[in-house]
This record gives structure tokens, sequence and C-alpha cells, in this order.
């Protein structure tokens, strides 16, 4: 670390910045967000949607202070496959239009020339703006982004007659270091040389002759707009090697000044970094074991420094039982964490690299999946296939009630589909228990009931049957008493943290965000009774 | 250390002490005067007389005027066990962990606690953080604390919410002697003397530093370090030297509590260790650390209930007690039942 440290003086703790995750919900239940200054892991098996989580949150973090947000750029680590760029933009374009970030706006100054016989004007540093720089980049930006330009919108300002605009604070910005373009940028640039020719020509053919001054170079105040996705750095890591490396590198970005600092880090997954490089030997195992300690002293060091926020996904193994580590309950046995109440798609998990990892770490958030005890309890509840809006599973309740020789379940599918497409935005489609009449008195076909319900609360709005080929609703019903029938139910839950209670709290996954739910009439309780709250 | 060169006699009488082995103080502390004399070929009142110059040089104040051979600073048991007995103690707001202890964490010693991770050891180092304020009035120490972390698993928050809640258990005892500012929240955050270290040579330098911190703090009366363990499992290629490096610094921790009358805390980790097939949870930082602490407490789960025990003191016996950790801090196991309903 090459930040000086001087003798050492108690200093006063300040109130824990915290980086909301986008959702109140998700906010309340973790007391305002991810806390910046130490290291929040996010464990849970594939699908569970910790790198979902994680997408969300880089998004988040540039939210203004007075939302909860960071006001801040953060650095990505991916160790896995691909960087999801697609989900990324999908959840950026969420959070846009929702009004939860706005396109920034920067004013810059970069020099143009005008020929003295084109029209076109050229910009100076056109070479060092985004397209140059990012040739020689630092090593630790992605740079196989090819959409590049170097102007984006502009008034044109110079000797002479034409107004400026803006104010004239034109400071280059740091553009060098932004790693990812927005597609918006690129269809600027081409806006921006008709606007600069023919403000140019509008100006100048009205108030003098038509033979152009001689402006070599003029000074041009921009304005340019940066997408969120700019304001993410990411970087693909193979091994813990290059972490190592890597993160000393990411000490000079983070004791930059931009005008979005980096003030988040997120490593997705660490596990990944550590499976395939040690092998079950003791030797291993401690080399693996000194390796966790290295690079959580050197994340938390800079956490503490800067004041970041660090978060971390990880995954989980199976819990086997008795002949792997303790689960026996004796104080020599030393149960390693509450373990027991860790389920995940039905089956028990514990968090992967073991309890040295475990000791590296601040907070552990657990993320899992389930389905409400109503399926298992009732086998009549028949999969027929998966809504094309939400892609979620779709079930049937009580297809006894469905003639299967005209009714396939393709049918069935199609007719759900149809209707979640109907349905406003806000709504949720799910099948529900309630019992209706089984044959339609009109057209004597079997009905298929179902329900919707709030999207942000999963509050039941209301229920009806679907009949044949067409949307029948009965009266509303404010209080279903029931949760609704869905297939897939996912759950954040505290391990430990040093400001929370163990709880838990659902959330959902949709195109636009990632959102907590309350529901009414939960299944399970959503508080592990652990604390009094 | 050879001091015969001082000592204000003529040289053939400190040849002579030389000569028969005598050069230091503490080997003239116990010597009888007559066997003095055999030894060295002198007269008895000689010396008597040579013992008594040395004595009067000497600063101590523990000696008898007859020369009883007391080394300097001994104390009798008698007199260490009266002492023992009004030694404070500092309460943890648990009544079965307080008994466990003999009544708290007791001042003058040092007590190690180890748990896997997130049972409760920083909520516990918290908690006694606060506890240590209680005043005199209200059975408490009364004294400031040194908070070292280096884990960055101090928030504020937390602390707040358990000052809030000692607060309002001293509110219930509704004691007419407190004075006010023991019921400010605000007082027992600011009594914390909060340092954050990132590496273990800071770690070091802490410890060492603590020494002129206390000369200048006099009422700090609790030093936790949370955890000790962390920065000390990398770095180190030679386990041997991080021995070294630790037992100079539990050293140390010892010396501190014993000569300023503070508790020390230290917070472990748990490491895993293979014998024999069987993976076991031992205390990290190997056994020679097992030895920087009088007094060892683990904090292990049980059935979804959290539980302590008393692995290693002088004269405590093992045994386990439950406890709780709420949104007040921590507390027993029946009182956090109750409150549930």
């Amino acid at each position: 670390m090459s930040r000086k440290r001087c003798a050492p003086l108690p200093s006063v703790p300040k109130l824990t910045r915290k980086c909301s995750l986008g959702c109140p919900i998700l906010d309340s239940f973790l007391n305002g967000g991810i806390p910046c200054g130490s290291i929040t892991e996010l464990v849970g098996e594939c699908g569970s949607g910790k790198t979902q989580i994680c997408l969300q949150v880089l998004l988040s973090a540039q939210m203004p202070l007075s939302q909860g947000g960071l006001n801040a750029s953060s650095v990505y680590i991916y160790t896995e496959s691909y960087f999801p760029f697609k989900r990324l933009q999908q959840l950026a374009k969420g959070f846009l239009d929702a009004g939860k970030l706005s396109l920034g706006i920067l004013p810059t100054q970069k020099k143009f020339i005008f020929p003295e016989n084109g029209f076109e004007p050229h910009c100076l540093e056109e070479d060092s703006t985004m397209t140059g720089l990012r040739k020689n980049m630092c090593p630790y930006l992605d740079n196989d982004k090819s959409n590049s330009a170097s102007i984006t919108h502009g008034l044109v300002t110079g000797s002479g007659d034409i107004n400026p605009q803006g104010n004239g604070a034109g400071i280059l910005q740091d553009h060098e270091l932004h790693g990812t373009l927005s597609n918006e940028k690129v269809r600027d640039c081409h806006h921006v040389y008709n606007d600069i020719s023919s403000s140019y020509d509008q100006t100048y053919s009205n108030k003098f002759p038509p033979k152009r001054p001689k402006i070599s170079e003029v000074d041009v105040e921009l304005h340019e707009y940066n997408h969120p996705c700019d304001n993410i750095f990411v970087q693909s890591i193979q091994n813990v090697e290059e972490l190592n490396v890597y993160l000393d590198q990411v000490h000079l970005l983070l004791s930059r000044s931009l005008i979005m600092p980096v003030r988040l880090i997120v490593i997705d997954s660490i596990a990944a970094l550590f499976r395939s490089d040690f092998n079950n030997s003791l030797k291993d195992l401690t080399m693996r074991t000194e390796w966790f300690f290295k690079i959580s002293s050197k994340l938390k060091t800079y956490a503490h420094d800067y004041d970041i926020a660090v978060l971390v996904t990880n995954q989980v193994v199976d819990d086997v039982g008795s002949e792997s580590l303790i689960t026996q309950n004796s104080v020599h046995g030393m149960l390693s964490g509450n373990f027991g109440s860790l389920i995940s798609s039905g089956r028990k998990v514990m968090p992967a690299l073991g309890i040295g990892w475990s000791h590296c770490i601040n907070t552990r958030l657990f993320l899992s999946r389930f389905s409400p005890p109503e399926w298992q309890a009732q086998p009549e509840y028949q999969h027929i296939g998966s809504s094309k809006a939400s892609g979620r599973s779709i079930y049937i309740a009580d297809p006894k009630q469905v003639n299967s020789d005209d009714l396939g379940s393709g049918y069935q599918i199609s007719v759900l589909q149809q209707l979640e497409s109907e349905l406003p935005d806000d709504l949720l489609l799910t099948l529900s228990p309630k019992k209706c009449p089984s044959m339609n008195t009109v057209s004597g076909k079997p009905n298929v009931p179902y329900s919707y319900l709030e999207r942000k609360t999963a509050n039941i709005s209301g229920h009806g049957y679907l009949q044949h080929g067409s949307l029948e609703k009965t009266d509303d019903v404010k209080d279903f008493g029931r949760p609704p029938l869905n297939s897939l139910r996912r759950k954040l839950q505290v391990i430990f943290a040093p400001h929370l209670p163990p709880s838990s709290c659902e959330f959902m996954v949709t195109t636009n965000q990632i959102f907590g739910v309350t529901t009414s009439s939960p299944v399970q309780p959503v508080c592990n009774k652990e604390c009094k709250y | 250390m050879d001091m015969s060169n001082v000592w204000p006699f003529p040289l053939s009488l400190r040849s002579k002490l030389a000569a028969a082995g005598y050069s230091t103080l503490a080997s003239l502390q116990n010597v009888s005067p007559s066997a003095l004399a055999r030894d060295i070929n002198v007269s008895r009142e000689e010396a008597l007389r040579i013992l008594k110059t040395l004595h009067g040089n000497d600063k101590s104040s523990s000696h008898s005027s007859s020369g009883s051979s007391l080394l300097n600073g001994a104390k009798t048991a008698w007199e260490l066990l009266c002492h023992e007995n009004t030694r404070r103690r500092i309460s943890t707001s648990c009544a079965e962990l307080d008994s466990l202890l003999g009544g708290g964490i007791c001042l003058q010693e040092v007590t190690e606690i180890c748990g896997a991770p997130g049972i409760g050891k920083t909520q516990f180092s918290m908690q006694l953080a606060i506890n240590v304020q209680i005043p005199k009035e209200a059975d408490g120490v009364g004294g400031k604390v040194v908070y070292i972390d280096t884990e960055g698993s101090f928030m504020v928050e937390r602390a707040l919410q358990m000052a809030n809640g000692c607060v309002a258990h001293l509110h219930s005892l509704s004691l007419s002697s407190l004075s006010s500012e023991y019921l400010d929240v605000d007082t027992y955050l600011s009594n914390i003397y909060y340092f954050r270290i990132c590496n273990c040579t800071e770690q070091i330098a802490v410890v060492n530093h603590l020494e002129k911190f206390l000369e200048d703090h006099k009422e700090v009366k609790l030093i936790v370090i949370d955890s000790v363990t962390f920065h000390f499992r990398h770095n180190f290629e030679d386990m041997s030297s991080r021995t070294r490096i630790l037992s100079s610094m539990g050293q140390k921790l010892m010396h501190i509590s014993e000569s300023h009358q503070l508790a020390v805390v230290l917070v472990n980790q748990v490491t895993t260790k293979f014998s024999g097939g069987i993976s076991k949870l031992i205390p990290a930082l190997g056994e020679s650390w097992s030895h920087a602490c009088t007094n060892r407490l683990i904090l292990y789960w049980e059935d979804n209930q959290r539980f302590a025990y008393m692995y290693k003191s002088p004269s405590l016996p093992s045994v386990s007690a439950p406890f709780s950790v709420t949104q007040d801090g921590m507390c027993s196991v029946n009182y956090n039942k109750r409150q549930r309903v």
C-alpha cells in the first residue's frame, strides 16, 4: 500500500455510508444498503440472482447521495465467462426510465479546426479522445467495445459573434478512463457535425458576405451525455495472482479524482478463482487460505482508506453432513456457523471456500430459490410451460378440471401468455388455487383459475378464471388469504452482519429491475425470530 | 546487571563481594548478615552494615526493618487474595455469562474470545466497550475503552443501538445519584478510542504505542482488539517469526493489563485442524498463542442457540452458558424469550 500511514492515532468512527440497492424494500431490509468500509458477500447457488443484484448495485451506486446512492463509478471484476453487458443495458434502461438515473451532462472544451474550404470541422483532439486514448489504455480497462465517438453534441463558440452557451468552465474531463460507451454517443456524433456546420452556415451567411473568415482554431464548448454504463469499469480476471496484481492497479484508479469517483468494487465471483487451481491437499488448502487473507486484507484496506463498498459473490456447496466439516453440536466440534437453515432449491447447502474465507468478510447475505410448500404437498399441480413475458414456469391448478383431449398444454400456455400480455405492466399473472366452477356453463369448456397481483408488492389484486379464449374477471378480493402460487420464489437472507439481525426478505427479478417484495401472508416466516425486532 | 562498581564501598570490599559472587542487588536481597559475613570473611557487624547501606539506597518500600528477605515488589498470597476479591469486573449484560465469568470480565487479566464467524464475537466486544463505561454508582467500572479494529467490523450504528440499550437499562435502575451525562448516548460513543489498523505492522505499532497512550489517558479500563488474528494469517512465510512476534505482543498486553489495571479482551478466529481423519475447529494462531491469555472463552452454536464455554481459566470451572444477541445488545436467553411474547 503506497498510501502514507502515520503513527497510530485514534480516529472518530463515522456513521457508515451505505449504497442503496435501488429498491426501498431491500434498502430498509439491509438498513440502508451495502455498507462502505467493509466487505459484503452474496452467496447463493447458480441462478439465485447474485449477478443480477451486483449489476443493479453498479447502477444504483451512481444515484445521487440524496437518494441513497454513492454518486460514484464502480469497478466490476468478473471471473466467469463473459460480462453480461446486455443485461446491464436492460437494467440501465430500467433505471433511466424509472427516473432513478439520468443521462449526465458534462461540460467540456475541445478545439476544432475549421478548414477554409470544407464545411466539416475536425476536432483537434480527435485522437486524444476516447478512441485514441483507449488504444493505449491502462491494461485494466476493457478495450473491446468498438462504439466510439469523439464528440456528441455541441454548440460552436468562437472568437467573434457567436455567443457561447452554457458556462465557460470547460475542463477536459477524464473521459479517457471510461471503459464502455453507449450507442447514443455514436448517433450523436453525426448529429454534431450537422449541428456545427448548419449553425456555422446560418450565423455567418446572414451577417457576412459569403466569403468565409479564416478561422483555424475555434474553442468549442461541448456537452457530453454520460450513459450510466460509462461509469462502470470492467475487467476479466482468470486467477488469483492476476487479481492480486490488478488490485494494486485499482489503487491508482481509486486515488484519481474523477467527476464520479470510484466508490464500489464488485468481484463476481471470488469462488471461481479458487475452485480450480487448488487441490484438496493440506498444503494447497493452507496456501489457499493465505490467499484469502491477502486478497481480503487489500480489499479492506481500500475499503477503509477510500471509504468504498466492496461486494463479492460466492458459490455454494452441498452440505453433505457429518463426514465433511463439523456439524456436531459441541464446543470441540464448534459448529462452523449456523448453517442448519441454509436451504436452496430444496437441498441443504453451505457457502463455498470454507471457514477461512468466512473470516475474511464482514457481512454475508444468502440468496436462495424455493418453491412454496404447497407445491410439494399437492402433486396435482402440473407444470405446463413458461410465461413468455417473465420466463417463469406456469403451473396449472387442478388440471383434473381440464379435459386433456381437446385442451393440450400448448393451448394452455398460449392462453396464459396472451393473458399476461394483456395485463398492464404493473401486474403479474400467476395461478391461484381458488376454486372456481369447473365447467363453464356457457361454453361447456373447463375453467382455468388464475389471479393477478401487483408487481411491486406481490399482493393479490384480483382473481378470476379463464375461460376458453376469453378473460372473465370475478369480483376483486383484497386479501386472498394465501400467497401467490408462483413456481419460483427468491429469498435474500442475512447470515451474519455486524449491524443486522438474522432475517430474510423475498425479492423478484424482472426485466427492468430487481426489487423486494413483502408478502401479505407469507408462506414461511419472513424473519428468523432470533432477535426481537 | 552488574552493579558492583557503583556500590559505595571501598575497592577491597567490592572485590571480596565480587569474588564471593555477589554482583547484583538481587543477590544480596535474600542473604542474612551471618551468611554474608561467612562468605566474604568479614565480621557480622560489618556484613549488617553492608546490607543496611544497600537497603537504604534501594527505593523499595516493602522491606521490613529487620531485613526479612522479601523480593522487590513481592506480596504475600494473602494480600493477593484480598486484592483479587476487590477487583472490579465488567458486566456482559447477560446474567448467565456474568456468572460463567465469575462476575464479568476481570480487570488485570487478558481474556480471549474465539469462535466461528457470525457467532457474536464482535457483538460481545462492542457490548463490553459500552458496559465498561457504566458508572460506579451502577456497579460498573466507569472507565473508557481503547477499541482496536483490524477487520472493519465496528459499525457506529450498532454501537449506538447498544448504547441506547445501556441507557435504557440505567434509566430502569432509577438511581438518583447518577449524573445526567451517563444517560446521554453521545457520552458512551465519545469514550471509545477507536483505532483502525490495516496491516500487521500497524497492529504491532499500536500495541507498542499503547503504553504511552495509557499514560496520557489514565481512565482507560478496557482494551479490545478485534481481531488479533486477521493480519497474522498471511504475510508470514516463517511460522517461527510469527510465533515470536505474537508472543512478544502477548507479553506486552499482559504487562499492560497488570500495570495499568485494565482488562484486555482479544478476539480470535478459528481454523481447521485435521487429526486422525477428523477435522476439528480450533482457535487460530497456534498452540503457543494459547498461553498469551489468562482466560479463554469459546463461543459456539448448538441447535440455533449461542453458547459460551469457559475453556481456560485459572480459577473458574469449565461450563457453558447460553446467551442471545438482540437489538439492544447481548442479553440472557430467558429475557429474550420473555420479550418475544
